[in-house]
């Protein structure tokens, strides 16, 4: 319509209407079917009465207006009581999840109100009964109240329906592990409780008592959802931790390689985060550690445990193991999130520098620099970065320059920028870089296959 | 008196469709519910009036307060009537083969009322009718609140007067056709000059309600009196005469508005926008003289009005009650778990309404037949009825035309009624933006589809008349012809029709 108000030259022939929405034109479209329906609809029923009362809300919702929201859910609520089931989601379910966005968010809502609302959705529909009791759960658990939602829990998981209950079988077993959880939780208070009064030389009998009991409830509980295929890293975590307390390493050890190997749970490089943790802390060999890790290097290569795995494998007899080494190493620093890792850079340095004064397998460097000579420069030793770098963290641009000057030569921008920065303060260790970059200057010009022969220095 | 009208229509019907008031109500032989005897035979002839709650017309200013509620009745004869049959002869009333009756339903008792309207002639239009009932004046979407205590409904009755969808204007209208037809109605009172539903009267409203100048009544008058649409004969309603043409009122005034516009202006997105700045310049250099109606000015207003009320209409759309306190249940096992999901519902009502923050307005504005509402002492000028059309009228022979020569016909391929019972489809992309906006104009004060207006307006040069035209009959399929209707070219023959 703005482009009726600019309208005022005139036309050479009656265009007949302006640039509008073109028309669809699909083959076998009715025509009425051309042009989406306007709101100039004056027919109205139900059903798309509340479509659009539906749309009102969600609009308000996305803008935060939730007193608008509650305003439309207002009117919205009466198609509680024409349920068309044959929505995919039905009335009671959206008045459920929408009442419980607004009521989260709303200045004036408060728990009461919010407990109030959840009784009536679970009297509402039985086949959501232990999904709104669980997220009843989860929302009190957001608000500091465990009590309320242990009793929740607790509640719930006596709850029986005839079918119902083998239906929602599944939020059962969640209900079950969650109250585990909590069981864990209060367990470990009291855990803590008791070493306090360990330490001022108290004992007391019961608070010992109800620890294990909740220990063998919390147990029961968690293991059974463990054994189900999943991800269950917190349940994994807590149950572990008990058993550890209670000395059961061998059961504990079991869990947590069943958790990471059984080819039926879901690939969770978390998994074996914890195993090696768990072997680590009970002084495994190296061997068994560094297998762990092989796997975990195969999924994340860019978590953080690979510097250990490096500094691990860097300090390896055995050549393969070195050569793994230089390859995590690598494939870590491809990942930006290490760019500025002092640490990452450091172990590099160390390793090419040791490979330089050995002079044996400059082909290792070789094969890992060739993928990545096209694009590093760019990516890690710009003449930006270097200025940066050195702004903000000098040890860093120092091991940089290092692995900079050895892959690319000591004419390089990074290179140069640095030195000549590090020369200018008057830093000794700088000095010594330049020096050994210098002395290993044909070296660059081998790995970058400059030259085909080897020269030997 | 009124009340008799109503009454008797009703009457009719019932004995038209052998529900009571004759010898062999049909269907009593096939009656099995609850037990009952068949004696809904002249026996219960008094009980049906007394039922009825019937129109109780205010003149005074239009207002109209209904309580139509038309029922099965249970109040019965027989005491061996359970009490939750429901209505005796709801499920047989369903089961009717409506080929040759006209099957009740809630629209149709609207058709009822507006039959009863028209003969009274009185100042409500179809359109008028169905927003008062949208907006709640008149009880019709749960017209079973204001039944009597003993009269429940259950089972079938539901699907009777449970109400989910806004009456709509074309089905009522051909039911009241099909209804008057049925009760094979006599000639209806004439409509002359000074009835409201005249064309007449009916433009002036609608002009005044448009914002336009008053002087465009005089040409709509001129345009009614050319094309033989004032006559009494052609606008009273026959129902046993097969030929002439139905009329509906609201639409036909609506629709010669439209041609007057298209002849004063053109409205093909070019010339009227021309007029409009010539208009402009003359009101700026002129500012004694009363303004000259601008056609620009005029749309931003009406556009910014037209867009706020749209907005309000949507809005009042979604938030549309259906339901209401008296719950309905099919069956007395439902009866517990439909008051406890109307108990869950009201709970929830309160607690968002709280959260909601808005207080519940406490009445219902009055029902008013005016939607929107121009006011002379604006002083922001928003108000056109006193614009003078001097812009665009000039002297020929002593009488005033419009400058415009050139008057559009729609030369898009029509339909035939045969196949989809519409004239012509309407395509908002096939006509200039301005006959658009004037058509959404009309089609928000009637709440009508604007096809339904462009449809009328197609039609009115088609208004035979054995005296006047060359009607168009366009065949082709292109956009748009110019052409020069000796029908329309402006001399008119008597003078005594204009003011200057």
């Amino acid at each position: 319509m703005d482009s009726l108000m600019e309208r005022a030259a005139p036309c050479s022939a009656a265009q007949a209407g302006s640039a509008l929405l073109p028309a669809l034109h699909l083959p076998l479209l009715p025509p009425h079917l051309y042009r989406p329906a306007t709101s100039h609809e004056h027919k109205l029923n139900f059903r798309k009465s509340k479509e659009a009362c539906l749309t009102y809300i969600q609009d308000a919702m996305l803008q935060k207006q939730w007193k608008r929201a509650a305003e439309f859910l207002t009117f919205y609520i009466e198609s509680l009581e024409k349920d068309f089931s044959t929505e995919y989601m039905g009335p009671s379910e959206m008045i459920w999840r929408i009442g419980t966005e607004i009521l989260c968010h709303h200045s004036y809502s408060s728990m009461k109100d919010f407990n109030s609302f959840i009784e009536q959705m679970k009297t509402l529909g039985v086949k959501r009964y232990l999904k709104v009791c669980l997220e009843h759960a989860f929302h009190l658990l957001c608000n500091g109240q465990t009590d309320e939602a242990y009793q929740n829990l607790s509640l719930a998981e006596s709850w029986r329906f005839g079918e119902q209950t083998t239906a929602q079988d599944k939020e059962l077993k969640l209900i079950q592990a969650y109250r585990g959880l909590l069981d864990y939780y209060s367990w470990s208070k009291q855990k803590n409780v008791l070493l306090e009064y360990d330490k001022e030389g108290f004992e007391d009998l019961s608070v010992e008592q109800e620890m294990h009991s909740s220990f063998r409830k919390a147990a029961v509980n968690l293991k059974e959802i463990i054994q189900i295929p999943g991800v269950w890293d917190v349940f994994v975590k807590c149950y572990v931790d008990l058993l550890e307390f209670y000395g059961d390493h061998d059961e504990a050890r079991q869990v947590l390689s069943e958790y990471a190997y059984n080819s039926k749970f879901p690939a969770n490089p978390n998994a074996h985060v914890y195993f090696y943790q768990f072997l680590k802390r009970h002084g495994e060999p190296k061997k068994s550690l560094i297998s762990v890790l092989k796997i975990l290097h195969d999924i994340v290569p860019s978590h953080e445990l690979m510097i250990d795995f490096n500094t691990m494998l860097q300090k390896s007899k055995k050549r393969k193991k070195r050569r793994l080494g230089l390859e995590v190493i690598f494939a870590a620093l491809d990942y930006a999130g290490w760019k500025e890792n002092v640490k990452a850079w450091s172990c590099l340095a160390r390793q090419v520098k040791q490979i330089i004064i050995s002079e044996k397998h400059l082909d290792w460097i070789k094969q890992e620099w060739n993928s990545r000579k096209g694009w590093w420069p760019a990516f890690h030793f710009s003449r930006y970065l270097a200025k940066r770098n050195w702004q903000e963290n000098e040890s860093l641009a120092y091991e940089k320059a290092l692995v900079a000057g050895i892959l690319l030569g000591k004419d390089c921008k990074y290179f140069k920028y640095v030195s000549h920065q590090g020369c200018k303060d008057q830093k000794k260790r700088l000095r010594t870089l330049k020096k050994f970059v210098n002395k290993h200057s044909p070296v660059y010009l081998r790995i970058s296959g400059l030259s085909d022969s080897s020269v030997q220095t | 008196m009124k009340d008799e009208i109503l009454c008797n229509f009703w009457r009719r019907y019932l004995q038209k469709s052998q529900q009571a008031y004759c010898n062999r109500p049909a269907g009593e032989a096939i009656k099995v519910l609850s037990g009952c005897d068949s004696s809904t035979d002249v026996d219960s002839e008094p009980e049906r009036p007394s039922l009825l709650h019937l129109l109780s017309l205010s003149e005074s200013d239009g207002d109209l307060l209904t309580d139509c509620s038309f029922g099965s009745s249970i109040g019965k004869v027989s005491e061996s009537t359970s009490v939750c049959s429901g209505s005796v002869d709801g499920s047989l009333h369903l089961m009717k083969n409506q080929k040759d009756k006209l099957r009740m339903s809630m629209p149709v008792t609207l058709s009822f009322c507006y039959l009863a309207l028209l003969w009274l002639r009185e100042p409500m239009t179809l359109s008028d009718l169905l927003r008062f009932v949208v907006e709640g004046h008149i009880p019709y979407l749960n017209v079973f609140q204001c039944f009597p205590e003993k009269m429940k409904l259950y089972g079938l009755d539901l699907k009777i007067f449970c109400v989910e969808s806004w009456p709509v204007y074309e089905e009522v209208y051909n039911k009241m056709l099909q209804l008057a037809a049925f009760l094979e109605l006599p000639r209806f009172p004439d409509i002359t000059d000074s009835c409201f539903l005249h064309p007449d009267m009916l433009c002036m409203k609608y002009l005044m309600e448009a914002n336009l100048p008053d002087e465009l009544h005089n040409w709509t008058c001129r345009v009614v009196k050319k094309i033989h649409i004032g006559e009494a004969d052609f606008l009273t309603f026959e129902p046993g005469n097969k030929s002439t043409r139905k009329v509906k009122y609201d639409v036909l005034a609506a629709a010669v508005i439209v041609v007057v516009l298209k002849l004063l202006f053109l409205l093909d997105d070019h010339y009227e926008w021309l007029l409009s700045d010539f208009a402009e310049e003359r009101n700026k250099n002129n500012k004694e003289d009363g303004p000259y109606f601008e056609f620009k000015k005029w749309c931003k207003v009406i556009k910014s009005s037209l867009d706020v009320e749209q907005k309000k209409l949507d809005e009042e759309r979604a938030k549309y009650l259906w339901r209401c306190e008296k719950p309905l249940f099919y069956s007395a096992k439902k009866k517990s778990k439909v008051l406890k999901r109307r108990q869950i519902v009201v709970n929830l009502q309160n607690q968002f309404g709280k959260l909601s923050g808005s207080v519940q307005p406490a009445e219902k504005p009055n029902p008013s037949s005016f939607q929107l509402n121009w006011s002379e002492e604006n002083t922001d000028g928003s108000c056109f009825h006193g614009h003078s059309l001097k812009g665009i009228l000039q002297e020929k022979c002593g009488l005033l035309t419009a400058i415009n020569p050139d008057y559009w016909l729609c030369t898009v391929k029509l339909c035939t009624e045969k196949l989809c019972g519409h004239l012509a489809h309407y395509r908002e992309l096939d006509f200039p933006q301005s006959y658009h906006f004037v058509l959404r104009l009309f089609s928000f004060l009637l709440r009508i589809q604007p096809s339904y207006i462009h449809e009328e307006v197609l039609s009115t040069p088609r208004t035979p008349h054995p005296a006047s035209c060359a009607t168009v009959t366009a065949k082709s399929s292109c956009c748009f012809s110019f052409a020069r209707l000796l029908f329309f070219e402006l001399h008119f023959i008597s003078s005594d029709n204009f003011i200057i």
